[in-house]
């Protein structure tokens, strides 16, 4: 691999950096963030027949905003561990597979540790687990809206 | 492409980050890649001159060496600057060659006397044990005429580590450098555990030779000399030159360039996070983070004991953070006390969560030294009154067979303790045990005789009379102790 030259913006692309509060479910890579891994799932092996691909942990990340549930993949899952403080380069936050709301690198996104312990964090408001219609947080939206939304 | 300072795959920074401690030294290297004399009055030297002194391949050129003291002997700024950058990179993260290296950096200094190089030293030795650290131990033997002349507290302070290293038996197993196995620089690289006896007689001799030095370190050397009564060398020590000081020694409270010396950098970063900005309710996470890292490993649990000291005597907490409801040092203390596992490790930990109560001097002491145990009793009374009673009965079993030629002294000097405690506020009176039908009768008997050993009036004056000042045992009386 040949040096390129040196990187002075902090890895960073171009768009900014967002609080785990602030998410939106979107089909989109564009998820610039830093938060503290909390705890790690057990590690779910490939399905049966399927060596190729690669095993996955869930694990619960947070910052001082809110929490949110971090698919790990592959060489993530040993790379990282609680306590570590994480930053994710062009992540999507979506829905994985069946019904999860999941923040992932994906293929083009990065995750790299910058630190480890010194970071604050909320665990109350789960990102992962609110319920979203329209593009709403149903827990931001008066009782009547979401009555509303929920009809 | 260049060579690397630091262990790190995919999931860490490369060092063409920004983010990454190797940034600077890369951008030093690419300016100056082969730096010579005639880079001597670059602002980039010294980081530039670190990385190919931490990452040219073996042997050494030797055109490093003589740029170096060059560089040095021109710019005053030099030498500092070169030690500056070597601190800046985090050690657990170097790469076996490059630390070997930086060892090798750090006795040229020594040798040269080299401004900046004594808190390089001191930084390798809170880091003990490590692959390759005997070499620590050879610069300091090397040096420690000179040493005890121009730097003493580097000095003690190397003595001091070297103890608690023996002392608990933390010293670690021989590694191989695997990742440099061709050069001969790091398969020679020893690690202290082979060399045990060269360590326990530089330490004997220190303590021979330079007693004066060594008593610098205050009553914690006495601490660390008792647990290694049982090593030959040491109790010979004790008994020619030791003994007839202990008692002026122990006078003598741990120097705040001390208190540090038995944790690693790391823990005491991570542990002043916690005190500093984790709010009560919220350490749990971290309190099992920093026992995976620090404690449940080879040795980790021994270090409890320091721990406990380095929080009861080398962080002082303002009065802002206290009141800003982060977990308070009492808590910390307490958490770690239930950590331990071994016996002998828990009662090495009561002793140092109490040591200064057995030395207490009024206007001497600081009272931020005897607080924590203070407010761990006062605060496990109401839900953890087993730990409440332990700490009590400990205490006692310390005033009465601490040092049973001295215990009448022992007994003045806790006495003052409470007395002080009080006084500053920290408990509003001592009530709070006396009349308190929790804690176990007996144990309550025993403080008021104890307390009342005094004269009575006295007594009454000192522990009977109520402060104004809101206490912030009172305060968090109601907040558990976590465990």
């Amino acid at each position: 691999m040949a040096h390129k030259g040196l990187d002075t913006s902090g890895g960073l692309s171009s768009s900014s950096t967002v609080k785990l509060k602030d998410l939106i479910p979107a089909a989109t890579n564009n998820v610039n963030t830093t938060f503290i891994v909390l705890d790690k799932a057990a590690r779910a092996a490939p399905p049966h027949g399927h060596a190729d691909v690669k095993e996955t942990c869930l694990a619960l990340v947070a910052d001082e905003t809110a929490a949110a549930h971090f698919l790990l993949w592959g060489a993530e899952c040993d790379a990282f561990k609680p306590g570590d403080i994480m930053r994710l380069t062009g992540g999507i936050f979506s829905y994985h597979k069946s019904n999860s709301l999941v923040l992932r690198a994906g293929r083009r996104g990065h995750a790299e540790k910058v630190g480890e312990f010194t970071m604050l964090f909320v665990e109350t408001l789960n990102i992962s687990e609110v319920k979203w219609a329209g593009g709403c947080r149903l827990d931001a939206l008066s009782g009547v809206q979401a009555a509303a939304v929920n009809d | 492409m260049p060579p690397r300072l630091l262990a790190g795959g995919d999931h860490h920074p490369p060092p063409a980050s920004a983010s990454s401690p190797e940034h600077p030294f890369l951008s030093a290297h690419l300016l100056l890649p082969s730096p010579s004399p005639s880079d001597l009055s670059s602002p980039h030297l010294p980081l530039a001159l670190a990385f190919s002194f931490l990452t040219d391949p073996f042997p050494l050129p030797r055109r490093l060496l003589v740029l170096l003291h060059a560089a040095g002997g021109r710019y005053p700024a030099f030498y500092p600057a070169f030690a500056s950058a070597l601190l800046s990179l985090p050690f657990p993260l170097l790469l076996p060659h490059p630390r070997n290296r930086l060892l090798l950096a750090a006795s040229e200094l020594a040798r040269a006397a080299a401004p900046g190089f004594a808190p390089l030293l001191v930084s390798l030795l809170r880091r003990l044990p490590f692959p390759g650290d005997a070499r620590l131990l050879e610069i300091l033997g090397d040096y420690s005429s000179f040493l005890a002349d121009e730097e003493p507290q580097l000095l003690a302070s190397a003595v001091f580590a070297f103890l608690r290293l023996l002392a608990k038996n933390r010293l670690a197993p021989a590694s191989q450098s695997v990742e440099c196995r061709d050069c001969e620089e790091c398969k020679n690289a020893k690690n202290l555990a082979e060399c045990r006896e060269n360590l326990v007689s530089f330490c004997v001799s220190v303590l021979r030779d330079h007693t004066q030095v060594c008593v610098l370190i205050g009553r914690d050397l006495v601490r660390c000399l008792h647990e290694l009564v049982l090593v030959p060398e040491f109790r010979e020590l004790w008994k020619d030159s030791m003994l007839v000081r202990a008692a002026d020694i122990c006078r003598i409270g741990m120097p705040d360039w001390c208190t540090g010396m038995a944790v690693s950098p790391e823990m005491e970063k991570q542990l002043l996070f916690m005190m500093n900005n984790v709010k009560w309710g919220n350490q749990k996470r971290y309190q099992l983070w920093f026992a995976r890292k620090h404690l449940m490993v080879p040795g980790g649990e021994e270090r409890i004991p320091d721990i406990v000291r380095f929080i009861c005597c080398g962080y002082h907490p303002t009065n802002e953070v206290m009141k800003s409801g982060v977990i308070a040092r009492w808590a910390v203390i307490g958490w770690l006390l239930t950590s331990c596992n071994k016996s002998y490790v828990q009662a090495n930990a009561k002793l140092a969560l109490f040591y200064d109560w057995l030395f207490f001097e009024e206007g001497k002491g600081n009272v931020m030294n005897i607080e924590p145990a203070m407010l761990l009793i006062v605060n496990s009374v109401s839900q953890y009154t087993d730990i409440a009673n332990m700490l009590l009965e400990f205490l006692f079993l310390l005033v009465e067979n601490y040092d049973v030629r001295r215990k009448e002294a022992i007994a003045e000097c806790v006495r003052n303790a409470f007395a002080v405690l009080v006084k500053k506020g920290v408990v509003p009176s001592l009530d709070i045990l006396t009349c308190c039908e929790k804690l176990s009768p007996m144990l309550r008997q025993k403080l008021v005789a104890f307390l009342s050993s005094a004269s009575p009036e006295e007594t009454e004056k000192t522990y009977g009379q109520p402060i104004n000042e809101a206490s912030k045992a009172t305060e968090l009386k109601n907040r558990v102790c976590s465990n």
